[in-house]
């Protein structure tokens, strides 16, 4: 069998690229493909040609990608047949997928503003970005990537932007949520892929909020035209080309509303989790000996993907770096990871990529069938998970049960390093305070006994606070 | 006069189509203020009997 046919065989579409008929992701072994329609490969050509292309892939600004002629595409799953595709590109593949739902404000904005940017330099050259989902967008670490060159396609100079009511309803709108409202957005993107609707948006507003750089525009008159528009029934598009609609307009609009997303800041007066390393004494008297701990263990090995579960503002993340090829660092407090993702930043730390992540209540599979975005687990399997100072939190605050959590750590992972707090803790008595049951499950001897089911404990360190240790595992 | 149709899957919104010529300055009402003027015309219009013809 040729290597040909072989790589045919095991080829399948990514299950979340169906929308465009040109263009479509398909994955072989580790490899990251897409497969391009003949108006695709025009496209792909014209691009190729244009000045940005090649200065953003090295900056890693767009994902790498090049043309290859020797990986054929998937074949109709049932008939067998090939589905016509014209020619194939092979990315650099991403170390974690990670979804709009699970990053912070600064995130969003930056994806957001990567996406004018490339908007801009494309209409420069008579290119356009034909859809504006934050999806296209991935991140390494802090820096934004764009991901999906099947999205640039040739613009006729009398086309309005198809995008922008989707850039709007994905991007701005949940940014303008967090910036001017104080809420948090990753729910709504959550709840419905395609973003919020204008006409949804305007009631979420004050009459103040109208007042807001770019909301009487992109808000208010969006939501009143939306609705008077569709009733015409006829073709906007066309009516708007007979009326002389140029390039110049679009490039107008995506300069103000760069302005209006830069502009948009969100501060938290700080919450109790981002303070947590800086007030609680047990986490000041153990700190020298868990990063020791944690060192030891990290140093251990070479790490293809770490998960620094409850990771609060990053130090033992930044520890998991020094030998893991990338650490995703997850936390379910929204201000906790915005301060890590600007703190990563400043310090040019490219391995660790912060997410808003609740493990009580995690990204489940979303979208068509279930499959379109998939669920956190599935999205890469880690060798070394840090658990410290989170399964009290999960056990007590959220009620999980310490066996099945335990069990989830054991099919999640190859390594785990977990925290056990004791019920003498400051933490956990502050956290048992106004429990009437008492959850007598969270016990020493419960977790031991529940650990060693399913584990293989190979070192553990009771740390200074008399209160806390460390188990360094492995499932059996 | 055709439309240019180069853009498939998305349904881009009639409303969000003509708020873009609103937002892009001085250029964009004119092209706003033509596209009403035409809608407008077209409402009054007296129908031709070429247009029986023509179905």
């Amino acid at each position: 069998m040729s290597a040909v046919v072989a790589a045919r065989d095991s080829a399948e579409f990514d299950p979340g690229s169906f929308r465009d008929r040109d263009s479509r992701v398909f994955r072989r072994g580790s490899g990251l493909y897409r497969a391009l329609s003949e108006t695709a490969l025009q496209d792909w050509r014209r691009l190729s040609a244009a000045s940005f292309l090649k200065h953003d892939m090295q900056t890693g600004r767009i994902v790498r990608t090049r043309l290859v002629d020797d990986v054929p595409p998937p074949r109709d799953a049932r008939s067998g047949e090939d589905s016509g595709w014209a020619a194939v590109l092979e990315h650099d593949p991403l170390p974690f997928v990670s979804y709009p739902y699970e990053w912070c404000f600064g995130m969003l904005r930056d994806a957001a503003l990567l996406h004018l940017d490339l908007l801009q330099a494309a209409l420069a050259e008579e290119l356009i970005l034909k859809d504006a989902t934050p999806f296209n967008v991935q991140f390494r670490g802090v820096r934004p990537c764009f991901i999906d060159l099947g999205s640039f396609v040739q613009h006729h100079p009398a086309e309005p932007w198809i995008g922008y009511r989707q850039f709007c309803q994905t991007m701005l709108y949940p940014l303008m949520l967090q910036a001017y409202r104080g809420i948090d957005f990753q729910p709504w993107l959550r709840g419905r892929i395609s973003g919020i609707a204008p006409g949804q948006f305007v009631r979420l507003l004050s009459i103040r909020d109208w007042l807001r750089r770019g909301v009487l525009t992109h808000v208010v008159l969006h939501a009143a035209l939306e609705g008077r528009a569709d009733r015409e029934g006829k073709s906007t598009r066309q009516g708007l080309q007979q009326s002389g609609f140029n390039r110049s307009l679009i490039l107008a609009n995506v300069s103000k509303l760069r302005r209006t997303v830069s502009r948009l800041s969100w501060q938290e007066s700080g919450s109790a989790w981002s303070e947590y390393d800086a007030e609680s004494e047990p986490v000041r008297q153990d700190a020298v000996a868990k990063e020791d701990f944690v060192g030891r263990v990290v140093e251990s090995g070479r790490w293809k993907l770490a998960w620094d579960l409850g990771c609060n503002l990053g130090r033992y993340s930044r520890i998991a770096a020094r030998r893991a090829a990338h650490v995703v660092a997850m936390d379910f407090d929204h201000w906790t990871i915005e301060r890590l993702y600007r703190d990563l930043g400043d310090e040019g730390q490219t391995l660790i990529l912060p997410l808003v992540v609740n493990l009580a209540d995690a990204s489940p599979g979303l979208g068509w069938r279930g499959a379109e975005r998939r669920p956190l687990e599935r999205r890469g399997r880690p060798d070394l998970i840090l658990a410290l100072a989170l399964i009290h939190h999960l056990v007590i605050r959220e009620n999980l049960r310490l066996g099945e959590l335990l069990e989830w750590f054991r099919l999640a992972g190859d390594r785990s390093v977990i925290e056990f707090v004791d019920r003498e803790d400051p933490q956990v008595r502050s956290l048992l305070k106004n429990r009437t049951d008492g959850c007598e499950d969270y016990s020493r001897e419960n977790f031991e006994r529940e650990l060693r089911l399913r584990f293989d404990v190979l070192q553990t360190l009771d740390l200074p606070s008399g209160t806390r240790t460390l188990f360094d595992v492995r499932p059996r | 006069m055709e439309p240019f149709n180069t853009l498939g899957y998305l349904d881009p919104g009639s409303g969000s189509l003509l708020l873009q010529a609103l937002v892009g300055g001085g250029a964009g009402l004119v092209v706003f203020g033509k596209y009403i003027w035409d809608a407008v015309r077209r409402t009054f219009a007296a129908p031709s009997p070429l247009d029986d013809l023509s179905r």
